[in-house]
């Protein structure tokens, strides 16, 4: 059977190929690094500045969740009504500055 | 810690910039106990104590897993070295929310060879030659260390992927779940790249594993 593997090495069976694979990795030394790397490493960084903290956690998180912000929109609308506010209070009197002829197009009667 | 104290004129801050290196690494030996994301929070917070902690308890397998993808000694002493200074400077910002350290760990440093790996020709390893050695045992050696270099060639061979499997999973005995989430892929994907890399290795050291089915007989 060696012998015949000898010869024709495609002849190997494959367990026997998995497993004497596997010898190999498994015979493989330990690989371990210089004894002073570690120490060349503290004091090479010993004089780099690390980076700051990030910032902004708080407004970066609410960007993050947009339904948190509706809702909490909703929320303060709702007390907000419930106290007597107008839809002006919150959109503003559509009385004071009339909008829509420049959303509709030119109005050459408008007054500015 | 007792002879090394005798080494200094005067007291510095524990953690302090200041402290000699070799003493900061000295006192780390004693913060075995801390988690990995207790020293990561401390170092976050510029205690360089805690920063010769994590290197005690990592740049051995750091430093492993490179040396084993590029089969280069100084371009893994390099790569760790990278390593670690992104620790030191990105621990402020590091959130121990999702992956482990040692995830963190292996992600950057496969994503630091590969890098390395696309930039780099490497020389063929017959270039470096052998010095004779009269030693007894040489012969022994010398064929430990033909299978070794057989097996380096071979994993030099593999795809980048495929290799970097092989390496967390047969070399650093990482489970498939950890290795996937190194490699930012997924378990079976995991699974896949090592099957065909046995393949590959399989086709390419034949005659090697031959010999050594016939020296096992």
């Amino acid at each position: 059977m060696t012998e015949e593997i000898r010869r024709r090495p495609e002849a190997a069976p494959e367990d026997r190929l998995d497993r004497a694979l596997d010898r190999m990795i498994a015979s493989e030394p330990a690989v371990a690094p210089p004894s002073d790397l570690a120490r060349r490493i503290l004091a090479a960084t010993a004089a780099i500045p690390q980076e700051p903290p990030a910032v902004a956690a708080r407004g970066t998180t609410w960007s993050r969740r947009p339904r948190a912000m509706a809702a909490a929109f909703a929320l303060i609308a709702a007390i907000g009504f419930a106290a007597g506010w107008t839809e002006e209070t919150l959109v503003g009197d559509v009385q004071v500055v009339d909008v829509t002829p420049l959303l509709i197009g030119s109005d050459l009667e408008i007054e500015l | 810690m007792t002879t090394l104290a005798g080494t200094v004129a005067a007291p510095w801050p524990f953690g302090g910039a200041d402290a000699p290196a070799r003493v900061v690494y000295a006192r780390a030996m004693a913060d075995a106990d801390e988690s990995d994301e207790e020293l990561m929070a401390r170092t976050g917070r510029g205690d360089r104590l805690a920063y010769a902690g994590l290197l005690e308890r990592h740049l051995g397998r750091v430093h492993a897993v490179a040396r084993r993808f590029l089969a280069d000694a100084a371009e893994a002493e390099d790569v760790a070295q990278e390593v670690f200074l992104r620790v030191w400077t990105q621990a402020p910002r590091w959130r121990p929310e999702g992956a482990r350290l040692t995830t963190w760990l292996y992600r950057i440093t496969m994503n630091l060879c590969i890098d390395r790996k696309r930039k780099v020709v490497p020389l063929p390893l017959e270039a470096a030659g052998e010095p004779e050695d009269d030693r007894p045992d040489a012969f022994r050696q010398r064929h430990r260390d033909e299978v070794q270099s057989h097996l380096a060639e071979a994993l030099a061979t593999l795809p980048e992927n495929q290799r970097a499997a092989v390496v967390l999973s047969y070399f650093e005995g990482l489970g498939n779940g950890e290795t996937a989430a190194i490699l930012n892929t997924s378990v079976g994907a995991v699974e896949s790249l090592l099957v065909r890399a046995r393949r590959a290795l399989k086709e390419r050291l034949k005659p090697v594993l031959v010999d050594a089915l016939e020296e096992g007989a």
